[in-house]
């Protein structure tokens, strides 16, 4: 569950995709309270205001939602919602930089769909 | 009195029991060496003089080394500072002048005024030159150094020099059986005017006091 | 309620530290002070907390002057650095004794966190502060910043001498209290990085003026770094601001700073776009701005 932070992305970015991380293996369940913004602040050493940053960010994306007084919930359906942005994030990010990079080299369509069919073996 | 100079207070008049205390054993010392080296004691009352000139001399040095700063970095403001460092010498010298009082006219009740006067004025005096000295050492002023050497040294002598010989009592006592009125106003007004450049010239200072 | 500090000027004899700076310090924030050494970071907030005087300016807090009040100076805590020099007195006392005026003086002083921390640092109360290390006086000086329950409460780099561990500890101590308090903390430092997720805001503090103060992860959103080809880029980053250039041959690297949401455009050019530490940027920043 703790992962370390680094400093590619912004931290509140890390912190949402941690706790989707979390909820796509199923170590947060939906329906179940997530961190407190104090709670993650304390653990990965950050300011409360940048956890609270990220939570608002899954808020937004309708994966969290607040209980007033209680704390903070995964939404039904989010473990979902989840996968189809990280689909989308997935071809923008992999997909689209593999074929360009396979542009790059020279490696035409046929010769990448071999490629990927070797690797499937192994 | 506020609840802070109070504390203020309370904390302050504890450190400078501390060092009338080190100058109290010290005098105990000296007796016990006369008594040890000269088989008598040592003039008890001089020996007042002594415990409460130096730690009063001193805290000129003291307090605008240390003291003032100590308080002024826990963000005390300045004007509540100075009144306190007032009231504790005030009372340091009331309580030095009673003892005194009670000392002298018990064993050399003649000079009882005079004497009486004439401490009064000298601790004025310590207290005045004290701040000037410690001021300057603060403003890191050669001066400041120098003062210092001669207050100890003055003091020093005239409240220890008695200590050593029946004579130098004796003379002291004669020498304040034979004290006219006038030279006592004359040492009045020398010590009030030393006193009162001593704290304007210390207000002045500690307005702006500053923690390098 | 917040601490602003107006057209600051302070001068030390001929030699002018601070120039005209102008801050204002909101409530229930966590602030890094960042500077290089002699930049005044120590100099601005014992001018903050009335400790000097300043040459020209003022410094309000709510609205009413802080200099001699001490309805003011009961909300302000500067923990200074202790330091081992014959005119400090603070290091001649025992932990103990310090800790005692600590609570004298400030009027919100928390005995049993201070108590607390002693234990948990494992300091002995009746050694002289002088003879301790330099990792156990920091120590003091951060147990007297929290148990001060200060509302603005200043650290001049309490990480200084505190080994790798202990700092963590730090950070993490600093964030509960925060977090139950909403004090508002003012940190110097020069260990940026570690510090940096920490700070909600970050202050840059160079040749007596404040030359930025932003929401840290704001500012490192748009701070960049390209390299690539020379001629690639200095066509895309014509019109932005630019700072502390790399040469190398025939490549190029530049730290950009982009304007608050904007977002940068390659142009098709193929250039390395980075993302860039705290302590990269405040190197950058300091650093000479590029005309182009």
């Amino acid at each position: 569950m703790k992962e370390v932070l680094n400093q590619e992305k912004s931290i509140y970015i890390q912190i949402a995709e941690m706790i989707e991380n979390d909820i796509l293996r199923d170590v947060i369940l939906e329906e179940e309270r997530v961190p407190s913004t104090n709670e993650l602040a304390k653990l990965y050493v950050i300011n409360p205001a940048t956890a609270a940053k990220g939570i608002n960010l899954l808020v937004d994306k309708g994966i969290l939602y607040k209980k007033r007084g209680v704390g903070m919930f995964v939404e039904s359906g989010a473990k979902e919602k989840i996968k189809v942005g990280r689909k989308a994030e997935f071809y923008e990010r992999f997909v689209i930089s593999l074929l360009k990079e396979a542009k790059s080299l020279g490696i035409g369509k046929a010769e990448l769909i071999g490629m990927i069919e070797k690797a499937e073996e192994k | 009195m506020s609840e802070e100079t109070k504390r203020l207070l309370k904390y302050d008049l504890l450190c400078a029991l501390k060092d009338i205390l080190i100058f109290v054993l010290i005098a105990l010392g000296v007796q016990l060496w006369c008594h040890y080296m000269y088989k008598r004691m040592a003039n008890m009352v001089f020996l007042a003089d002594f415990a409460i000139g130096m730690p009063l001399f001193a805290w000129g040095g003291k307090d605008w080394l240390v003291q003032i700063r100590l308080y002024v970095s826990t963000g005390i403001t300045r004007k509540r500072i100075f009144r306190v460092l007032i009231m504790r010498k005030l009372l340091v010298i009331l309580a030095g002048i009673f003892i005194e009082a009670a000392m002298i006219f018990i064993n050399y009740p003649e000079i009882g005024i005079k004497f009486m006067a004439v401490s009064g004025f000298f601790l004025l005096f310590v207290w005045g030159f004290g701040d000037i000295a410690g001021v300057l050492v603060y403003q890191r002023k050669k001066l400041g150094q120098i003062f210092l050497i001669i207050g100890y040294m003055m003091i020093g002598m005239l409240s220890a020099g008695s200590f050593f010989s029946e004579n130098q009592v004796g003379f002291w006592v004669v020498f304040l059986a034979e004290i006219t009125p006038e030279t006592i106003a004359v040492i009045g007004v020398l010590a009030v005017a030393v006193f009162a450049g001593g704290i304007c010239f210390a207000k002045k200072q500690i307005r702006n006091y500053m923690v390098y | 309620m917040s601490l602003e500090l107006k057209n600051i000027t302070k001068c030390y004899g001929k030699k002018t530290v601070l120039n005209g700076l102008d801050l204002t310090l909101e409530e229930g924030k966590i602030y890094g002070l960042v500077g290089r050494n002699g930049a005044g970071k120590t100099t601005m907030l014992s001018i903050a907390s009335a400790q000097n005087p300043t040459t020209k300016g003022e410094i309000m807090l709510d609205g009413e002057t802080v200099w001699e009040n001490q309805k003011c100076l009961n909300q302000i805590c500067f923990s200074r650095e202790i330091v081992n020099s014959a005119d400090n007195v603070s290091s001649a006392l025992k932990v103990k004794e310090y800790l005692r005026m600590a609570q004298m003086l400030f009027p919100y002083w928390d005995k049993e966190m201070a108590d607390r921390l002693v234990e948990e640092f494992e300091l002995d109360e009746k050694q002289k502060i002088m003879k301790l290390s330099k990792g156990m006086q920091s120590m003091i000086t951060i147990i007297v910043a929290l148990a001060s329950k200060a509302k603005y409460t200043f650290l001049d780099e309490p990480a200084a001498g505190l080994d790798v561990v202990a700092r963590e500890n730090f950070y993490r101590l600093l964030l509960d209290e925060y977090s139950e308090s909403g004090r508002t903390f003012v940190i110097s430092t020069h260990i940026i990085e570690e510090a940096a997720d920490v700070f909600e805001e970050v202050i840059f503090l160079n040749k007596g003026t404040i030359m930025l103060k932003e929401n840290t992860e704001e500012l490192l959103s748009r701070c960049i770094h390209i390299s690539g080809k020379a001629e690639d880029v200095d066509d895309i980053i014509k019109g932005k601001r630019a700072f502390h250039q790399e040469k190398m041959g025939r490549s190029k690297g530049i730290t950009l700073m982009l304007d608050g949401g904007e977002i940068f455009d390659k142009k098709g050019r193929d250039v390395e776009v980075s993302p860039l530490s705290l302590q990269d940027v405040f190197v950058a920043l300091c650093g000479r701005e590029e005309k182009l």
